[in-house]
């Protein structure tokens, strides 16, 4: 950028010091064209004043607490999940103990059973392995690369 | 307070400190969605999944580093991949979420410059739109817009530059 184009700038943003102002004018009276420029900038300027973004369905007071329940929520959702997995964990060891104790129950059905629960437990771990794997990678977690 | 105190707080778990940042930035946060989802309702929706992740990811966060700047890219992605799953980039490309300024004494003249005005924002090429929009519309600083592009200050200011040329040609273009 040359140093007209510099002051053009300054002077959209109305941000010229006195001195660069002084500058602006100078140039303005020797070229004609500037002159015409700034004021059709001038009139840009207005109409862009003019126009403003859109404004929310919902009133700026409630956007901190509905985001707050939403992260209320989030946090009780890792709570909830975390005392499920803790008492489903206990209580169907507990369960599984007393089924393979058990002399009524028949062979192939203890079998059927053990394989079923270590299926969920290879497919929850697999799940589990790629969030975490996911949560590393993921472009939220740090810094986002443009 | 100062941005690099409420996210150290923040970091420790502090809601209070994050309500103070959010509060900060929500309406900058909330303009920057607006013009990737050009939708006010899904503008309010994404910026708020903007400040949840990046509370998600505040621990990482190099507090020597600008907040909004990171919690822009967080949002521009985010309305990016949710405008790609909707499949109406095309649709959307003709519409700018701008409105005129409610004023009884508004003349006719004056409506018909904001027409115009519109008109000629949306025959520039999206790089220039959105430099234009992210100053004067989300009203960032231009150290915030070049955080957010990621692009060094003076390429942010000669960008403007040919970007409120490029506008003042098109809405100059009948008188």
């Amino acid at each position: 950028m040359n140093r007209e184009e510099q002051l053009k700038n300054k002077y959209f943003d109305k941000d010229l010091s006195e001195e660069e102002r002084r500058e602006l004018e100078r140039l303005a009276l020797k070229d004609k064209n500037i002159a015409k420029e700034l004021k059709e900038m001038d009139k840009l300027k207005e109409a862009i004043d003019m126009l403003k973004p859109v404004d929310p369905e919902k009133d700026w007071e409630e956007y901190w607490s509905s985001l707050y329940n939403k992260l209320e929520r989030g946090i009780g959702w890792i709570i909830l999940s975390i005392g499920a997995i803790l008492t489903l964990t206990f209580f169907g060891f507990q369960f599984i103990k007393e089924l393979i104790q058990d002399p009524q129950i028949a062979l192939y059905a203890k079998v059927g059973l053990i394989a079923l629960i270590l299926g969920i437990a290879i497919l929850f771990v697999s799940v589990l392995r790629e969030r975490i794997t996911l949560y590393k990678t993921d472009k939220y977690s740090k810094e986002v690369k443009r | 307070m100062d941005d690099s105190v409420l996210i150290e707080k923040a970091k420790k778990g502090d809601m209070e400190a994050y309500e103070k940042l959010v509060k900060k930035y929500m309406k900058k946060a909330y303009n920057v969605a607006l013009y990737y989802t050009k939708n006010p309702s899904d503008a309010w929706d994404i910026s708020q999944e903007g400040f949840i992740n990046a509370w998600k990811g505040i621990k990482k966060f190099d507090t020597k580093k600008p907040f909004f700047p990171w919690l822009y890219a967080i949002i521009r992605n985010e309305a990016l991949s949710r405008f790609k799953k909707e499949k109406r980039e095309e649709e959307k490309k003709n519409y700018l979420p701008i409105k005129r300024i409610d004023s009884p004494a508004e003349n006719l003249e004056k409506r018909e410059e904001t027409k115009k005005l519109q008109e000629a924002l949306l025959k520039l090429d999206e790089e220039k739109r959105e430099i234009i929009y992210l100053r004067h519309y989300a009203e960032l600083s231009y150290k915030e817009i070049s955080e957010a592009l990621d692009l060094p200050e003076g390429t942010i200011m000669s960008r403007l530059y040919y970007a409120r040329k490029a506008l003042l040609r098109e809405y100059m273009k009948d008188e």
